[in-house]
C-alpha cells in the first residue's frame, strides 16, 4: 500500500497529514513550528508516521505547504497554502465555493469555481487583525484560556461593537472597556464580531458564495465561527480538524501527481 | 556589446552622469511623462526623469519628507537631500502636479533648485482642461526660453518631435516582439530599455534599441527563448517600478512566469503614443505635442480614467496574457482606489487579476512572493481545468 503525505509549515504550528492511495487520512500530527521549519516539519512528519506505524519509506511523495515550504526535507516540491486549502476543504466538503483559512499571522479568502479549482483569493495585508494572533493577545489581556475563548463568548448578553480591528488598538479598547467594568462575555463576542467584520471584508474582494469552509486553527472558536455567520448569512462547513487541511491538501496533490507520472 | 549590456549600464552605473557631467548643454530634471521632452530638446536642452526607485533614498528622504508618503516621492526627495549627484547636475526642474506628494514636492525642491511648476488639469478630457493644458505647454515654452536664454525655432522643435517619434517607432518594433512566445526578452530587461530612455540620448537609444530588436530576432530563429511555452504570462499595471526597485519583476520572474507586458508609466506608457502633426506651424506642433503628454495619459490622477482598462483589455488580447498583476504603492491612494474597478473589469472577462500593495522596502518580500506563487499556480490549475474539460 502506498501512502502520501503533505506537511504545512505555518508561522505558529506545523502540521502533517498522510493519506492512503484511496485518500483516506490515516494519520496527522499538529507540533509548534519553533525556530526550525526544518525540524519542526521532520518532527510533525514523524510523529503523524509513528501514529500508524509507517516509516519514511512508506510515503510514495511529500509535498509541502506554508511559509517555510522550501525548507522541509523529502519534499517532492512545494505549492502554497493557497492551492492546498483549496484541495483540502474541496476534498472534505465538496460543494465548497469559498474557503476562508485562518491561521496564526494571516487570513485568507479563496474562492472556487464547480471543479475546485482556485478562482480568486485574497489575503491580509502585512496585519495581525482577525487572525489567531488577534485572539491570542486579546485572550492574555482578558485572562482567558485561548481553548474557552468561544464558548465563553456565546454566553454574551448583549453585542458590543468594537471601533478598532487593529490588534494594538483592540487591546487597549478592550482594557479600557474592562476598565468601565463590561462583563468579560460580552467583550469576548465583540472581539468575535470585530474580527468576522476583517475576515467577510476580505471575503468580499472575492465574492461570499453560497457555501463556505472555514479552515485554520481560528475555526475551532466556536464564538467566532457565530460572529461569521451571522454577518455571511450562509452555509458554513467546519472540518473535524481545521489545522490540517492545508497539510491534508498537500498530501492529497501528492497523490494526485503520483499518480498522472505514473499514468504518464 | 551585447544591445542589452549597453541598457543595463545606462540603467545601473554612472555613465550617464557622466556623460551629462561633460557635457556643455542645459541639464533640465522632469517628472512623470507629462513635461514635454520635444520642448526641452528644442532648445538644445536635455530632459533627465527623475522619478526614483531606490530605497536608500527614500530613506534619506524621510529626513524632509513624513514617513507616510509614498517611496517614490520619498526618493525623490531623498535625490535632493542626499545631493545625488545626477540631481546636482540639474540647471532646473519641471514638476508636474498630479499628486499631492508632487505638488508638495515643488516646494522642497525649490530650496536646491529653480523650479516650474507643470499644473495639470483635474479631467483631461474636458474641451477647457485641453484649452488650458495648451496654454500650460505655451507657458512652459516660454519659460524654458527664458531660462536657456534662447528662442525655440520652428525647426528646432520639428526635429526634436520627429527624432522623439522615430524613439517611439523603435519601441513598437521591441513590443512586437514581445508578442512573440515563447520569450525572448524578460519583462525586467524590457523595463530596464524604457527605463534607460529617461536620461539617455534619445538618437543612441534609437539606434540600440534596433541592435536590441535584431539581437532577438535572431535568438528567436535560433530557438533561445528565456521560459517555455508553458510559463505564464503576466501583466503588471499600476503604479510605476523604477530601478533599482525590481523587487515585484524579479520575484514573478523568478516563479518561471514572464512579464509580457506592462501599461506602467515608467514603462510601455512612456513611449507608447506618437505625436501626430498635421502641419508644421508653431502653434500646431505646441497643441500636437500638449495632446500626446495629456491625453495618452493613463494615470489615476484624473477624475475619470476608463482609457487604462481598456489599455489592459486590449494588451491582455494582444500579448496572450494569462494574468494581470495590479501594484499599488503603499500609501498612493490613487491607484489603490482604482484597484477595485480594474480587479472586478477583469474578472468579469475572466481574466485573474492579484491586487499587490508594496513599496520600496523588502521586509515583505516573502509575503508577495507567497501571493505571486500562490497566483501563478492558480493560473495554471485554471488553464490545466479549462484544457481537460476541452
Amino acid at each position: 500500500m502506498s501512502y502520501y503525505g503533505g506537511v504545512d509549515v505555518g508561522s505558529v504550528s506545523c502540521k502533517a497529514a498522510i493519506i492512503d492511495a484511496s485518500k483516506q487520512l490515516v494519520a496527522s500530527a499538529i507540533v509548534p513550528t519553533g525556530a526550525s521549519c526544518r525540524e519542526a516539519a521532520h518532527k510533525a512528519l514523524s510523529i503523524a508516521l509513528q501514529r500508524n506505524r509507517l516509516s519514511i519509506k512508506d510515503l510514495a511523495a511529500v509535498v509541502a505547504t506554508g511559509y517555510g515550504r522550501d525548507s522541509v526535507e523529502h519534499r517532492l516540491f512545494s505549492v502554497t497554502e493557497i492551492t492546498c486549502h483549496a484541495v483540502g476543504a474541496t476534498h472534505l466538503f465538496p460543494k465548497t465555493r469559498l474557503v476562508i483559512d485562518i491561521g496564526g499571522q494571516d487570513c485568507k479568502a479563496i474562492r472556487v469555481d464547480e471543479h475546485g479549482v482556485v478562482i480568486d483569493f485574497a489575503m491580509n495585508d502585512k496585519c495581525a487583525a482577525g487572525t489567531g494572533r488577534f485572539f491570542e493577545v486579546m485572550a492574555r489581556a482578558l485572562e482567558v484560556d485561548l481553548g474557552d475563548f468561544g464558548a465563553m463568548s456565546l454566553k454574551a448578553s448583549k453585542q458590543i461593537r468594537l471601533s478598532s480591528v487593529c490588534t494594538v488598538f483592540a487591546e487597549s479598547e478592550v482594557i479600557s472597556l474592562i476598565a468601565q467594568g463590561e462583563r468579560v462575555e460580552n467583550i469576548l463576542f465583540g472581539l468575535c464580531l470585530s474580527a468576522a467584520e476583517r475576515v467577510k471584508r476580505l471575503a468580499q474582494k472575492v465574492g461570499i458564495a453560497e457555501e463556505v469552509t472555514v479552515t485554520g486553527g481560528v475555526a475551532k472558536n466556536v464564538g467566532f465561527i457565530e460572529a461569521l455567520s451571522q454577518l455571511l448569512g450562509v452555509k458554513m462547513n467546519i472540518p473535524e480538524e481545521p489545522q490540517i487541511v492545508g497539510a491534508l491538501g498537500a498530501a492529497l496533490i501528492a497523490l494526485e501527481k503520483s499518480e498522472k507520472k505514473a499514468n504518464a | 556589446m551585447e544591445a542589452m549590456a549597453y541598457f543595463r549600464e545606462i540603467v545601473t552605473t554612472d555613465r550617464r552622469i557622466q556623460e551629462l557631467k561633460e557635457s556643455p548643454r542645459m541639464v533640465v530634471g522632469v517628472f512623470c511623462n507629462f513635461v514635454p521632452e520635444e520642448i526641452i530638446y528644442g532648445l538644445s536642452a536635455v530632459p533627465v526623469r527623475l522619478c526614483s526607485g531606490d530605497f536608500e533614498l527614500a530613506r534619506l528622504g524621510e529626513e524632509v519628507f513624513p514617513r507616510d508618503v509614498c517611496s517614490l516621492a520619498k526618493a525623490s526627495v531623498g535625490m535632493a537631500v542626499g545631493n545625488h549627484p545626477l540631481f546636482e547636475r540639474l540647471d532646473f526642474v519641471i514638476i508636474p502636479t498630479p499628486c499631492d506628494a508632487k505638488k508638495k514636492l515643488c516646494n522642497v525642491f525649490r530650496s536646491y533648485k529653480q523650479v516650474h511648476v507643470l499644473q495639470l488639469p483635474p479631467c483631461k478630457h474636458e474641451t477647457e482642461a485641453q484649452r488650458f493644458w495648451v496654454e500650460q505647454v505655451w507657458k512652459l515654452k516660454e519659460k524654458l526660453e527664458e531660462l536657456t536664454g534662447k528662442k525655440l525655432a520652428k525647426n528646432g522643435l520639428k526635429e526634436a518631435i520627429l527624432v522623439l517619434n522615430r524613439r517611439r517607432e523603435a519601441f513598437m518594433r521591441l513590443l512586437e516582439i514581445r508578442k512573440l512566445t515563447p520569450p525572448v526578452i524578460s519583462g525586467k530587461e524590457a523595463l530596464m530599455v524604457t527605463m534607460a530612455s529617461f536620461y539617455d540620448d534619445p538618437e543612441r537609444w534609437t539606434e540600440m534599441v534596433l541592435r536590441l530588436c535584431e539581437e532577438l530576432e535572431e535568438k528567436h530563429s535560433n530557438g533561445q527563448f528565456i521560459c517555455d511555452i508553458f510559463a505564464p504570462r503576466v501583466l503588471i499595471t499600476g503604479a510605476p517600478l523604477v530601478y533599482p526597485n525590481f523587487k515585484l519583476i524579479d520575484i514573478i520572474e523568478s516563479a518561471k512566469a514572464v512579464v509580457a507586458i506592462d501599461d506602467l508609466c515608467s514603462g510601455t506608457q512612456r513611449l507608447y503614443q506618437p505625436t501626430i502633426v498635421k502641419e508644421w506651424s508653431m502653434k500646431e506642433m505646441i497643441r500636437a505635442i500638449a495632446e500626446r503628454t495629456l491625453l495618452p495619459s493613463m494615470c489615476p490622477c484624473f477624475v475619470e480614467n476608463e482609457d487604462r482598462i481598456d489599455r489592459v483589455n486590449q494588451l491582455v488580447e494582444e500579448f496572450q496574457v494569462d494574468g494581470v498583476i495590479h501594484h499599488n504603492l503603499r500609501i498612493c491612494p490613487l491607484f489603490d482606489i482604482e484597484s477595485a474597478s480594474i480587479h472586478s473589469e477583469l474578472k468579469r472577462r475572466n481574466v485573474p487579476c492579484l491586487v499587490l500593495s508594496t513599496d520600496y522596502t523588502y521586509e515583505d518580500t516573502q509575503q508577495i512572493r507567497n501571493r505571486v506563487e500562490a497566483f501563478l499556480e492558480m493560473i495554471l490549475g485554471r488553464i490545466a481545468a479549462s484544457k481537460g474539460r476541452h
